[in-house]
């Protein structure tokens, strides 16, 4: 069976249920995540644009396999970005490689919206902004940086980082006011007063 | 939608359908869940035994003895924790709570939170096995069965291995007279040992595990003031009663 159009407008969830009658229902979770996840691979890895695209289809045949694992009081998205964060970090301990972040993948929107008033102090220039939030988040503790990318770049809520990091909420929140005072440590040592909020 | 996404997604479809890829039955995951579950209910259980293990050697009069003969009362009560029980108690315990991470919700709980949960629910399951007497029996069927658990776990075995103290036990191997009988003791040392008639248990037969009070007179050769059983007298709130021993055949 082909993609139905109206399969476009179903939840998650709902497509989640096609798939398992209709497999091809998946293309429309795939095409719905691939761009998200695939910034979010090349961010948390050192992945060339073709490796994180092969760790994104092994994260999401792997997914495929686990639907039926699948806890519908989550939501898909977090289930999806927790096994791809797995996979991601499988394929650097086959690689050998460092599990070291990269942020420039990020386009300037994102970081723009990382930069925003809602999420920063600060009296510099957005241009300005953006080449120095990139560097401090280049500079930052590997634990740190997951919890920041995925509460300010990837806008998920506590629960869902819990979720997706496998650790406790309180947890989360512990390591996202440390996280906050390092990244404030850090700016402050490239000569910029910069706050999260 | 653009072509890009389109190509990715169709490339995975492809694989899936070239390769035959289905998912997993549900019946795997409940499967799954189930048993890491009934681990932590085992590792729970274990828990609770080894508590009751543990009130059972605190509060037996062995402690009490072993001091009143001579023994440093610190020494004795580190040589009263049972070490097996707890190492096997922890191990279940970081095997449960390491499942646990892949369970639904298992991984919402920190490990603090989730090992003083284990202990306080294990303290709790082991008062209600030493009442009802499941400790001490366990104990006593390890002792009777598996050589090994003795010679390698058994702090109360360690603590009626003390000759010089006047404090020997083991099983009944021969009975001499009505008094007398031969006693193979934990370090399978064979003792004759002279029993006095007023001892507190009048029968002893072969196979039977005791604890014998009194002295070396001689090489391996020991006077009996007091023969007790080998497994404790269980809590009396619960009434539990002892198995009495079996008499002597005539």
């Amino acid at each position: 069976m082909l993609v139905q159009p109206e399969w476009r407008e179903s939840s998650d969830e709902e497509l989640v249920r096609l798939t398992l009658k209709y497999p091809d229902a998946f293309g429309v979770i795939m095409m719905r995540y691939e761009p998200k996840l695939l910034r979010y691979v090349r961010t948390i890895s050192r992945a060339s644009k073709e490796e994180a695209e092969d760790i994104l289809q092994e994260a999401f045949l792997k997914a495929y396999r686990n639907l039926n694992g699948f806890d519908t009081d989550q939501k898909y998205s977090s289930w999806m970005y927790r096994i791809v964060r797995n996979e991601t970090i499988s394929w650097h301990r086959k690689m050998s490689a460092r599990a070291e972040g990269r942020t420039d993948i990020y386009s300037a929107e994102d970081l723009s919206h990382f930069a925003s008033k809602e999420h920063i102090i600060s009296k510099l220039e957005q241009d300005q902004l953006h080449g120095i939030v990139r560097n401090v988040l280049d500079t930052m503790d590997k634990k740190y940086r997951d919890v920041l990318i995925l509460k300010y770049l990837e806008d998920r809520e506590y629960k869902d980082i819990s979720f997706i990091l496998q650790k406790p909420m309180g947890t989360i929140a512990t390591l996202l006011n440390r996280a906050k005072k390092q990244f404030r440590e850090v700016a402050k040592r490239c000569g910029t007063d910069l706050e999260l909020l | 939608m653009n072509e890009h996404e389109q190509a990715f997604s169709d490339a995975v479809l492809l694989k899936i359908k070239d390769e035959h890829i289905t998912p997993k039955p549900r019946w795997e995951f409940l499967l799954k869940d189930s048993a890491i579950w009934i681990a932590g209910g085992a590792s729970l259980l274990v828990g609770g035994l080894a508590v009751s293990v543990i009130i059972n050697l605190l509060t037996s009069e062995d402690f009490a003895i072993a001091v009143a003969r001579g023994a440093n009362p610190l020494a004795m009560f580190f040589a009263s924790i049972p070490y097996f029980w707890i190492l096997f108690f922890v191990a279940f315990l970081f095997i449960t709570r390491y499942n646990l991470i892949y369970t639904k919700r298992g991984y919402a709980y920190t490990l603090p939170v989730f090992a003083v949960a284990s202990i306080a629910i294990s303290g709790v399951l082991g008062v209600i096995f030493y009442g009802i007497g499941i400790g001490p029996d366990i104990e006593s069927e390890l002792t009777e069965r598996i050589p090994a658990y003795v010679q390698i776990a058994h702090p109360r075995a360690i603590l009626w291995s003390h000759p010089e103290r006047g404090m020997i036990a083991g099983v009944v191997v021969g009975v001499d007279d009505d008094h007398d009988f031969i006693l193979q003791d934990f370090r399978s040392t064979m003792w004759t040992v002279e029993a006095d008639a007023s001892n507190t248990l009048p029968v002893t037969v072969p196979g039977m595990r005791v604890r014998c009070l009194g002295d070396v007179v001689g090489p391996n050769e020991f006077r009996a003031m007091q023969i007790l059983p080998w497994k404790p007298p269980a809590p009396s709130f619960f009434r539990y009663q002892i198995p009495q021993p079996r008499p002597r055949p005539k």
